[in-house]
């Protein structure tokens, strides 16, 4: 089980702080898929990375925890942090041509993997355990995968190969950032269908972080919506989708092009995401927002639970409560 | 008439090998693409990566020169093109492209960047700094914009600035690759009405790159989805969408994530594209094809199915 409790994260930068996740909670069973939804600047990846205890130096996860099985990720030290990584929590990044070393053999890198966190120390057992993760992925040949350099597999055989080497030391979360995004349409749907059988079958706790919501509305039960680091929205993916309470998801979903609409314009977001170190004061979304009330602009709305969900704003909070 | 008319266009690619840079084969990136653009429309090339939509772009554009095949525009062969002649085609046909980072020049000023059009074609007429601020406007942008460097933007502002300095020349084609591809969704809507009403306000003709077919649905009057080369489907928007044919059309369709009720057959296509070095022969789409048959060893040809309506497969 992984949860996060009041997450905060900020980066240090010579350029001022940054406060790139600001209190966010959720909860993911095994077996089970979360989608995290937002636009670029939301913190999406920011809250994937923390959640991998894969920070960069300069982040701080100031308040808050990540709990995987009861333990806080959040205050382990390097070393327990380099156990733990792979073995309880692994990764897909979007680029999986960027997540290889050129230089090794995938038969090597995914050999080292489980040397390290398998604790294999025979070579034909790491070689045995990389082909048979090979083979949860669904690809085809393996072995001749093994022998081949990562600029010799095209992108979405790279993907596939990524993908095992996450799932290789049998972690219990999955945080998958964006790992569709590179790939053409077509290929995208058999990673999609991989990662949902992945979920099942081995019950990993998926995180699936995407900037698009079609294909969240494939992969997960549940979707968070995130908005300049704040959690907007969190609930069951179809409620979310078809009946969206947070203005921000309503004029998300009206935004994006959709083949069973159009011809004509399409009805954007006003304005853009704000600036990271000056965001606006009470609700961050209050400036871009068509329900906006005087109220908006002095008080951050908190997160209140509403028909199963979770939804931070002020048109739900009390006597305004189900306006739309 | 049509404004721009392709005729068996087709780009190969060398491949060299060796000391000697011996010629070992080719990539056949357009295989013999053909269709026009009439004026103030929008024409879609639709396809995945590898299937020759930006190769035949950069052909259309002189950035690259084709093979074989013909362009003309309004008449006159593109290919043929030198001097002043040239110079008057690329006045009428501009290009935005994916990535305004890449395509705008980090050393100058907006305000110099979108000027720069009217600075190299010696347009006198014109104040260039009314112009200039009457096109920012246009295209949606404050005037101070004008006094920043393109890293100082935001994407969709940076798209912009590139969508004026595009326009300021009154072409009458504007080539868009992948316009919208790098932006989050809230903007790209932004960007896509803007070229809805650019369209309208100045009698424009587009040729749109894209990989989806959603975007299509919104701005584009004809489609063509192009796979290894080929054109494999060319409808009228609302006749592609209604009655899609080609089974990798199905294939997109299907693949467009939130689509599982659609109305359409649902298809889904079998391993990765293959090389276009080394292109299957008969139909290209055979080897991944759910639908194949024997007579798929054979080459289809592109025919008229029904009005408007044009499909490259055996099954019809």
């Amino acid at each position: 089980m992984l949860e996060v409790r009041g997450l905060h994260v900020s980066y240090y930068t010579l350029g001022g702080v940054i406060r790139a996740v600001r209190g966010v909670s959720f909860r993911v069973s095994p077996g089970k898929g979360l989608c995290i939804v937002g636009e670029s600047g939301s913190g999406k990846t920011t809250l994937g990375l923390a959640i991998a205890g894969a920070l960069p130096p300069n982040a701080r996860a100031s308040r808050g925890s990540v709990r995987i099985d009861g333990a806080n990720i959040l205050e382990l030290g390097p070393e327990d942090l380099e156990r733990v990584r792979g073995s309880l929590v692994s990764m897909v990044f979007q680029d999986p041509a960027a997540s290889f070393n050129p230089l090794f053999t995938i038969g090597q890198t995914l050999g080292d993997i489980a040397r390290h966190k398998l604790g294999l120390a025979e070579r034909s057992e790491a070689r045995e355990a990389a082909l048979a993760a090979l083979r949860r992925v669904g690809m085809p040949d393996p072995e001749r995968v093994l022998d081949a350099y990562p600029h010799e597999l095209s992108g979405g055989m790279l993907q596939r190969v990524a993908i095992a080497a996450a799932i290789l030391p049998r972690p219990k979360v999955l945080v998958a950032d964006e790992p569709t995004t590179m790939l053409d349409v077509t290929l995208q749907y058999q990673i999609l269908k991989l990662l949902n059988r992945l979920k099942e079958t081995l019950g990993l706790a998926l995180v699936f972080i995407t900037h698009n919501l079609g294909i969240a509305a494939e992969v997960c039960e549940d979707i968070l919506v995130l908005y300049a680091g704040h959690m907007v929205e969190l609930g069951p993916t179809d409620k979310v989708l078809e009946e969206p309470l947070h203005p921000y998801t309503q004029a998300l979903i009206e935004c994006i092009p959709r083949i069973d609409r159009g011809p004509g314009r399409l009805k954007p977001i006003p304005g853009s995401m704000p600036d990271p170190r000056r965001l606006p004061g009470g609700c961050v979304f209050h400036p871009r927002c068509p329900h906006v009330m005087d109220i908006c602009r002095e008080r951050d709305p908190r997160p209140v639970a509403l028909d199963k969900r979770v939804v931070s704003c002020l048109l739900y909070n009390g006597e305004k409560g189900g306006a739309r | 008439m049509s404004l721009l008319d392709v005729r068996g266009l087709v780009k190969y690619f060398p491949v060299r090998k060796g000391v000697f840079g011996r010629v070992v084969g080719y990539v056949k990136a357009v295989d013999g693409v053909s269709f026009s653009i009439g004026e103030n429309e929008v024409f879609a090339l639709v396809g995945e990566s590898g299937s020759g939509k930006t190769t035949t772009a950069r052909c259309i554009l002189r950035l690259i020169e084709p093979t074989r095949g013909e362009i003309l525009f309004m008449g006159r062969d593109v290919t043929k093109l030198k001097g002043r002649e040239l110079k008057w085609y690329r006045r009428n046909v501009q290009a935005v492209f994916q990535n305004p980072f890449l395509s705008l020049n980090p050393r100058m000023k907006v305000k110099d960047l979108v000027a720069e059009p009217l600075k190299v074609y010696r347009d006198q007429a014109q104040d260039v700094e009314r112009a200039v601020e009457e096109h920012l406007e246009m295209v949606g942008l404050p005037r101070e914009v004008g006094e920043r460097y393109p890293l100082e933007l935001s994407g969709g502002q940076a798209q912009r600035v590139a969508i004026a300095k595009a326009i300021i020349l009154r072409p009458r084609l504007v080539v868009l690759d992948e316009p919208t591809s790098a932006l989050d969704v809230s903007v790209q809507a932004q960007i896509l009405n803007l070229f809805l009403d650019l369209k309208k306000e100045l009698k424009l003709s587009y040729l749109l790159i894209t990989h989806d077919l959603s975007v299509v649905k919104y701005v584009s009057d004809w489609v063509a989805v192009m796979y290894l080369g080929r054109i494999v489907e060319l409808a009228r928007t609302e006749e592609l969408f209604e009655n899609p044919l080609h089974p990798y059309t199905l294939a997109l369709l299907s693949s467009i994530p939130g689509t599982k009720k659609a109305k359409w057959k649902r298809i889904e296509l079998a391993g990765e594209p293959p090389s276009a070095l080394n292109p299957p022969k008969g139909c290209r789409l055979r080897p991944r094809c759910p639908l194949a048959f024997e007579k798929c060893h054979e080459e289809p040809q592109l025919v008229e199915y029904s009005k408007e309506h044009w499909v490259s497969c055996w099954l019809y």
